[in-house]
């Protein structure tokens, strides 16, 4: 894929280093460039078209005014010419959400979603602190530092939802046809607050929380609480979540499951005021328990019998784990991907929690 | 003190700090440093923006990230145990990711650390190049009396001293106590130090430490650097002591799931003819005890006392072709995330 704006090679304000496209949204292309001076990976973020160019400048002055480690840093902004404006950002080296659902873990085990939604939680704090409303909360917002290993999250692009709301607002009122028709809309709506779709204009810090919540349910559960695409409008308006799926009963991560999905029902109150402050968001999710411990990509082995198996990974022992570790399954074939966290055995090592990435 | 000033960035509108460089500073291997440091990823390590450089292109300073408020030099001592490893911890953490990225800081102490406004602890200042060859004084100890490892004053043949990591450990033992009593202890401040220092000693402070914490801490300041712990085995103990009484341990035993914590801190586990054993809960471990029959851990023969890693399986019983029995446990705790 390449972007429209640039190509590897182009250097931009004297100092940035385009190495490559990295991807694009409804507004922007990102590119993936080197500070020169500094001599570090960035992400070089352009608006498509030059209408938006002076609100993109509005949108990087509102994110650079959130600093947290659970959010993108906002590093530079290059204003080259009045055709050219460029926010430059810290690189997360990773996937974003969105991918690592589609293209890796269909849905995630509930130690790693605790500690998505307590990161994810702090760092909206952090901004609703700043004064500064995300209104765009979605997997394509956060950035997973090592993709499916999730070994950080960070939230992108606190500035450009304010520019994506006119876009959004006109296909929300416009109805189907509009809605279909634009992008951005279309990625937003799933998590949208039944606030925001009666008025984009009343989009206050509450539509943040709700977002969130919606989010946490989908990579929890692997399914969007309200549906995709208009159909979405009407359920988010009624605000009634489905039914839990029941692979999330299974004993070893039933307890955890249950203490996030209590949490998610708060942020998915239809009432503003009823949903959690993002700081007493940030309280509830400090009571999580789940391992921070680093995770990593390997194969299994094979079962030895019903209960257990091994499993291989790039370095390191051999590794032993039990079925009832692993996550949304009773058993895992040879051959099957994972991602698993180690700890120290005798002979083998052990892994909790085994969850099987996307075939 | 070094000469800095508040700005404002004027295409992002927000405030940064611009900061001249330290005499002495050696300029050709000022950007090469500043560039390694790029590669620490550490949220307690302040970010560098750009340089500033005079009509001849030679860099005169720094544009750094401007953090609000006061340095940590005149903070109030903590009254508590928990609140001084509080504010210990992220300290300890900031100084062993930059260690796990092979750097050296230099000059820690406690005019180079101030809290955000989130609450996350930012080192700044590290001791950059310098210029060796200008002056005679520059190729003595450099860093700030007081929290200077006593290696520092030790000149090898070549007349320069070299040191480790450890000089940093030593800094922030100082840094620690200083926190701690709200002053610098007299005993540390000669020059060298004389070690141990009477009133330098973390076992007898009000704030009554756990006596592990302090007896780590005190090894912080050992005269000999070799018997100075790792930063990260600092951090690592100061956040066990942190979640004190909030570790949780689920069992999975015949099908059912059993939860231990501070309220249920122990369960007796057995099946006839194979095993027995209990877990309990000490506040800080999962210690198994009263082991009976064949048990053992993750493959290891189990025994009174032997602590329960974050994860494992138990086995009852001889191995195939006996009948055996799984127990597996999860232990988890909510995040530090100081
Ligand atoms: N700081 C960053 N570091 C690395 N990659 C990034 C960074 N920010 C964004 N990206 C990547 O750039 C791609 C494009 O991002 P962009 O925000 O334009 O699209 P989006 O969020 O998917 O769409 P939308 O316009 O609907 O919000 C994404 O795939 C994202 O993974
Ligand atoms: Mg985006």
């Amino acid at each position: 894929m390449n972007g429209n704006l640039h190509k590897a090679g182009d250097i931009i304000g004297d100092r940035y280093l385009v190495l490559g496209f990295i991807g694009q949204g409804g507004m922007q292309e990102v590119y993936q460039a080197e500070d020169k001076l500094l001599g570090k990976i960035v992400a070089l973020k352009a608006p498509k078209n030059l209408s938006a160019q002076k609100r993109f400048k509005r949108s990087a002055v509102v994110s650079a005014k959130v600093n947290h480690p659970n959010v993108a840093k906002t590093l530079d902004y290059v204003d080259v010419d009045e055709n050219h404006a460029y926010l430059v950002e810290e690189y997360i080296p990773g996937k974003d959400l969105s991918r690592v659902l589609r293209e890796d873990l269909p849905l995630l085990d509930p130690q790693i979603v605790a500690r998505i939604f307590h990161h994810l939680a702090r760092g909206l704090a952090a901004s609703h602190h700043a004064g500064v409303i995300h209104r765009d909360l979605k997997p394509s917002n956060v950035m997973s530092v090592d993709g499916a290993l999730v070994s950080d999250v960070k939230i992108t692009d606190f500035g450009i939802a304010k520019m994506a709301e006119e876009e959004i607002a006109e296909a929300a009122e416009g109805g189907e046809e509009s809605l279909t028709a634009s992008q951005t809309a279309i990625g937003a709506l799933p998590y949208m607050a039944p606030e925001i779709i009666s008025s984009m204009k009343s989009a206050d810090k509450p539509a943040d929380i709700w977002s969130l919540g919606a989010m946490c349910f989908e990579l929890l559960t692997g399914i969007k609480p309200f549906g995709a695409g208009l159909k979405a409008v009407s359920a988010i308006q009624a605000g009634k979540l489905p039914p839990f799926p029941t692979e999330l009963s299974k004993s070893q991560f039933a307890p955890l499951a249950k203490d996030i999905l209590s949490v998610v029902q708060k942020c998915l109150q239809l009432e503003q005021k009823a949903r959690p402050t993002a700081d007493e968001l940030v309280k509830l999710c400090e009571t999580f328990c789940y391992p921070a411990n680093p995770r990593e990509f390997g194969v299994v082995d094979s079962m030895r019998n019903a209960f257990f198996g091994f499993i291989t990974a790039a370095a390191g022992k051999s590794v032993f784990f039990h079925r009832d570790s692993i996550f949304g399954a009773n058993t895992a074939a040879s051959g099957e991907r994972v991602v698993f966290t180690r700890y120290p055995g005798e002979g083998s090592d052990r892994a909790f929690p085994v969850v099987k990435l996307r075939k | 003190m070094s000469d800095a000033a508040k700005c404002i960035d004027t295409h992002l509108d927000r405030p940064v700090l611009v900061k001249a460089l330290k005499e002495g500073t050696d300029k050709k291997r000022l950007l090469d440093e500043i560039r390694a440091l790029q590669k620490i990823r550490s949220k307690h390590v302040v970010q560098i923006y750009d340089v500033v450089r005079d009509e001849d292109g030679e860099i005169q300073g720094l544009v750094e990230e401007y953090i609000e408020g006061a340095d940590l030099t005149y903070l109030n001592p903590p009254t508590t145990a928990e609140d001084l490893m509080k504010l210990f911890y992220p300290i300890a953490k900031g100084i062993a990711e930059i260690h796990d990225h092979g750097h050296i800081h230099r000059d820690v102490k406690r005019q180079n650390m101030k809290f955000d406004g989130e609450g996350c602890l930012k080192i700044f200042d590290f001791g950059l190049a310098r210029d060796e060859t200008a002056d005679a004084s520059t190729i003595g100890p450099i860093g700030t009396p007081g929290y200077m490892a006593p290696e520092l004053f030790v000149a090898g043949t070549n007349g320069k001293t070299s040191f480790t990591t450890a000089i940093d450990v030593y800094a922030f033992g100082v840094t620690a106590i200083s926190l701690a009593r709200g002053t610098m202890p007299n005993g540390l401040k000669g020059i060298p130090p004389k070690l141990p220092a009477a009133d330098a000693d973390f076992n007898g402070l009000p704030q009554s430490l756990p006596p592990a914490v302090a007896t780590l801490l005190n090894q912080c300041l050992a005269a000999d650097p070799t018997a100075r712990p790792k930063m990260s085995e600092v951090a690592e103990e100061l956040s066990l002591h942190l979640l004190h009484g909030q570790h949780r341990a689920f069992v999975g035993f015949s099908g059912r799931l059993y939860v231990l914590d501070a309220t249920h801190p122990a369960a007796d586990l057995s099946v006839a003819g194979q095993g027995a054993l209990r877990v309990r809960y000490d506040g800080l471990r999962f210690l198994l005890e009263n082991v009976t029959g064949h048990v053992a851990l993750n493959n290891q023969q189990a025994f009174n006392g032997m602590v329960v890693p974050g994860s494992c399986v138990i086995m009852l019983g001889l191995p195939y072709p006996s009948a055996r029995t799984a127990i597996t446990i999860d232990v988890s705790h909510p995040e530090v995330t100081l």
